[in-house]
């Protein structure tokens, strides 16, 4: 049982790892902003976390207080800028932002070691990272029906209703892309601390799809989804591997699609059935049973 | 008929080449329920959309409660308390009954969404308070469903949901878009008497319709737009008799008699 805990302890550490930086993607994706900045906002807190240890010996505690503050910052005055653009010219813009953090980070060589990287002593447990999780996890079921938490699924489902409501589309958004950077700065000290050497390509476009992936794979329309979905996209390689070898990401690949083709709302879809535990909540359809008539 | 409430004056709207509307001038008196009739195309929509920030006109003023709306954005007219349904019912997906009209007390809500982050007994009472308000709003539009997700009801109680949504807002005036739209006779009369009573609560009413029945039982006064100008306006009945309403809506300019439907409305005891 040890071996096996053994075995399994890494897939368990970069899955939760993962699970926080799909949660940060999620929180953007809450108010409707698909954003892939994650990567960015992990590099901020990865290297500040890289700094804090190497030049003052700083604990988990500090290196996740500076890295979510310093997430919470640079997404913040970002989002004045990224979010004057319509959706998909938004989604582009934060590839387009991942692109230049690379380029930052070989340039930025004092901090970040350029292209050789830097080694990070490893200051977290397991226990750690899982509470962080849970933490979130608990922030945004606290919030889910709460003022904000309304409002930005409200302007995720049609912004120009919401507006009607009362809610200024755009701050809501600037919010959720702020809060996203506070969990992806965290998620990258996480990262930095689990990997043990961060260099230019850590933080980097397969992050960003990663996470990504792991959150459309989970479900975008609760916070659980996030969590499931990076569970199942670190976890399924492993499993594959163990009964498989050689094809196994071939198969990997494969099942993901399928989930995608089958599931296209992901895993945790809080519409279904199951999910809301009540009944004769379909009864009736949603489409209008009449003509619409003419003056008469 | 007292104050005004809403004052439109020389108010224009241009897509391209096209003039969707074109100089309109309007008043609505505060307590009244304001009928907007003409045919398809006509630029009602679209006056409800310069109304509400929507869409920001070309030329013109909208002077509501005595300020300006003309230039701000949609939520901050809607905090100033303009609200609207839409001709196709727009409620948000994923949200119960319960939590569609919630969703429209956003503006009056106090308590930090923060605070609920450690149970703050502020931001819970509140929570409780708005699913009551709700409630109580649901019961007074006539729907029975509350937790079911909004999106899986029949259609004309998904257009009352959103007038129990536009309601909690808490509006001075109310725009309905064609809430008539695809329902039959006796479902428009519910409309038309939850119309009333909404009135009767001291909000003022604005109602796009086709349904004439409709602007002539329930509306106070009404204008005809054609064609992005205001072609008529008055009492309902003066615009339905108005001959350029006929020709614009029936093509014919002096014989309506041919006319079934405007025959019925002509011998209509209920008629005042």
């Amino acid at each position: 049982m040890a071996g096996l805990w053994d075995q399994y302890r890494t897939v368990v550490e970069f899955a939760m790892a993962n699970a926080l930086f799909a949660l940060g993607s999620w929180i953007a994706m809450w108010a409707g902003v698909f954003s892939l900045a994650g990567a960015s906002f992990g590099a901020v807190g990865g290297f500040s976390a890289a700094y804090l240890d190497l030049h003052m010996g700083a604990g988990i505690v500090v290196q996740l207080l500076v890295g979510a503050g310093l997430g919470l910052a640079v997404a913040g005055i970002l989002s004045v800028l990224l979010l004057k653009l319509e959706s998909h010219w938004m989604a582009m813009a934060t590839v387009a932002l991942v692109l230049i953090t690379r380029v930052v980070v070989l340039s930025a060589e004092e901090y970040t070691g350029g292209s050789v990287g830097i080694g990070v002593t490893r200051r977290i447990d397991l226990l750690t990272v899982v509470v962080l999780v849970a933490i979130v996890c608990y922030a945004l079921a606290r919030l889910r029906r709460s003022r904000y938490g309304m409002a930005a699924h409200a302007v995720r489902e049609d912004a120009a209703v919401a507006a009607a409501l009362g809610v200024n589309p755009f701050t809501v958004r600037a919010v959720a892309f702020a809060a996203s950077g506070l969990v992806a700065g965290m998620a990258g000290v996480v990262l930095a601390n689990l990997l043990q050497y961060i260099g230019p390509d850590t933080f980097f476009i397969t992050l960003a799809f990663t996470m990504v992936a792991a959150m459309v794979l989970g479900g975008t329309y609760h916070w659980a989804g996030p969590i499931v979905g990076a569970i199942v996209f670190v976890g399924l390689p492993e499993v594959v591997r163990s009964y498989v070898d050689g094809v196994d990401e071939l198969m990997t690949g494969a099942l993901l699609v399928l989930i995608m083709v089958f599931m296209p709302r992901g895993l945790i879809d809080p519409r279904r059935q199951w999910f809301r535990r009540r009944r004769g909540a379909d009864e009736a359809s949603a489409a209008p049973d009449r003509e619409p008539e003419v003056a008469r | 008929m007292s104050t005004t409430l809403l004052s439109i004056q020389g108010l224009t709207k241009r897509f391209g080449g096209v003039t969707a509307v074109n100089g309109v001038d309007m008043v609505v008196p505060e307590g009244a329920v304001m009928g907007l009739m003409g045919p398809n195309g006509a630029g009602k929509t679209s006056l409800v959309n310069l109304v509400t920030g929507f869409y920001t006109p070309d030329e013109g003023s909208v002077v509501f409660g005595g300020d300006e709306m003309a230039g701000l954005a949609p939520h901050q007219i809607s905090r100033r308390g303009i609200t609207r349904t839409y001709q196709n019912v727009r409620l948000l997906s994923g949200f119960s009954v319960l939590e569609q009209v919630v969703a429209g007390m956003y503006a009056s809500r106090r308590a930090s969404s923060l605070s609920s982050l450690v149970l703050w007994p502020g931001e819970r009472r509140e929570r409780r308070e708005c699913l009551e308000r709700a409630d109580a709003l649901l019961a007074r539009v006539g729907v029975t469903e509350r937790r079911e997700l909004a999106e899986t009801l029949p259609y004309g109680t998904q257009r009352r949901v959103e007038i129990a949504r536009a309601l909690a807002t808490d509006p001075r005036l109310v725009l309905l878009d064609e809430p008539t739209a695809g329902m039959n006779r006796e479902e428009s009369v519910a409309v038309g008497e939850l119309i009333s009573s909404v009135r009767d609560q001291g909000l003022t009413v604005l109602v796009v319709e086709h349904n004439m029945r409709l602007i002539l039982d329930y509306c106070d006064a009404a204008y005809v737009m054609s064609f992005g100008e205001v072609l008529s306006h008055g009492t309902p009945q003066e615009c339905v008799d108005d001959p350029a309403v006929q020709k614009a809506y029936f093509g014919k300019e002096n014989d309506a008699s041919g006319i079934p439907a405007l025959r019925e409305l002509r011998s209509d005891p209920r008629r005042p």
